[in-house]
């Protein structure tokens, strides 16, 4: 009597088209989840860094636009995607000594190449915050100055719709004090 | 010749199969709660930078706006505001002082 050990052709054939669909399937769903968490992924990136965006921009601007009453030079100066802000705010001694000469005395503020850059004093613009498609600035409500920040994507997601721009308006009020801090200009 | 027990029985693929739905529904639970907790951090940002720039142009009028506190006799007074957003929950507000320029 002939005794049935292992499987058939048919059996077999059977056995791997189901293993390979099995396979297929855990593939592209692997696929889809890794596609999935990657845009996720970009956007967390980009969220990340805009959130960042008015700490820092709050902390830079305010009293680099403060002091700038009866200076030799101008204190605030708004070109189209260019923010240019110079105050006198201290020197060697911790006093004022009448030179931009400290960091964060003369600063510029740009987007470029998809980065918020700032050049301080003579340096060169150095890329701080990622993801910032855009940059505006506004100084028709002075002594308030407004930012228009537009942040993306590093790419574009392929699980979302759209060009996934995120825009912010935040407004800084740039105190006008003499250096002597006592009397304020207008 | 008795016969061989081969695969799963029944109770066994019906026990399986409630853990795998079980592991899937608390991941998508996760998943969900990650997301609701994510939105409620971005309002809240947004409200932030709303009322920050609402406490700026405040600060910025001329004159102060707000009731007057009279901290000490012939001072100059100082304004007091408060700035309230129902998205910032659990906090009371954002209290602006102001002084007479």
């Amino acid at each position: 009597m002939r005794t049935g050990r292992g499987f058939g052709f048919f059996e077999m054939m059977v056995a791997s088209m189901l293993s390979g669909l099995i396979f297929l399937g855990f593939l592209v769903v692997i696929g889809q989840f890794q596609k999935g968490c990657s845009d996720l992924n970009l956007i967390l990136e980009r969220d990340s860094n805009f959130w960042l965006a008015p700490l820092l921009l709050s902390r830079w601007i305010a009293p680099t636009g403060n002091n700038r009453w009866e200076q030799p030079w101008p204190g605030v100066v708004v070109q189209p995607g260019l923010l240019e802000l110079n105050s006198e705010i201290h020197g060697k001694g911790g006093f004022p000594d009448s030179e931009l000469s400290s960091s964060f005395e003369s600063l510029r503020l740009r987007a470029s190449k998809s980065n918020l850059q700032v050049k301080s004093g003579q340096g060169n613009f150095q890329p701080v915050i990622k993801n910032i498609a855009s940059m505006s600035f506004d100084s028709e409500q002075m002594p308030v100055i407004t930012i228009r920040l537009e942040a993306g994507t590093d790419r574009s997601p392929s699980s979302f719709e759209g060009n996934l721009l995120e825009t912010m308006e935040l407004s800084i009020l740039l105190r006008n004090y003499r250096p002597s801090l006592f009397l304020e200009g207008t | 010749m008795e016969k061989e027990n081969l695969g799963f029985t029944l109770v066994e693929v019906l026990i399986s199969m409630m853990l795998l739905i079980l592991t899937t529904v608390s991941l998508l639970g996760s998943l969900d709660q990650a997301f609701r907790h994510y939105r409620t951090a971005e309002l809240r940002w947004r409200a932030t930078i709303e009322v920050w720039n609402q406490i700026e142009l405040l600060r910025a009028d001329t004159p102060a706006a707000g009731d007057p506190l009279l901290i000490l006799p012939d001072s100059r007074p100082l304004y007091r505001s408060v700035i309230r957003d129902s998205r910032l929950l659990g906090q009371s507000g954002w209290e602006v002082l102001i002084a007479d320029r």
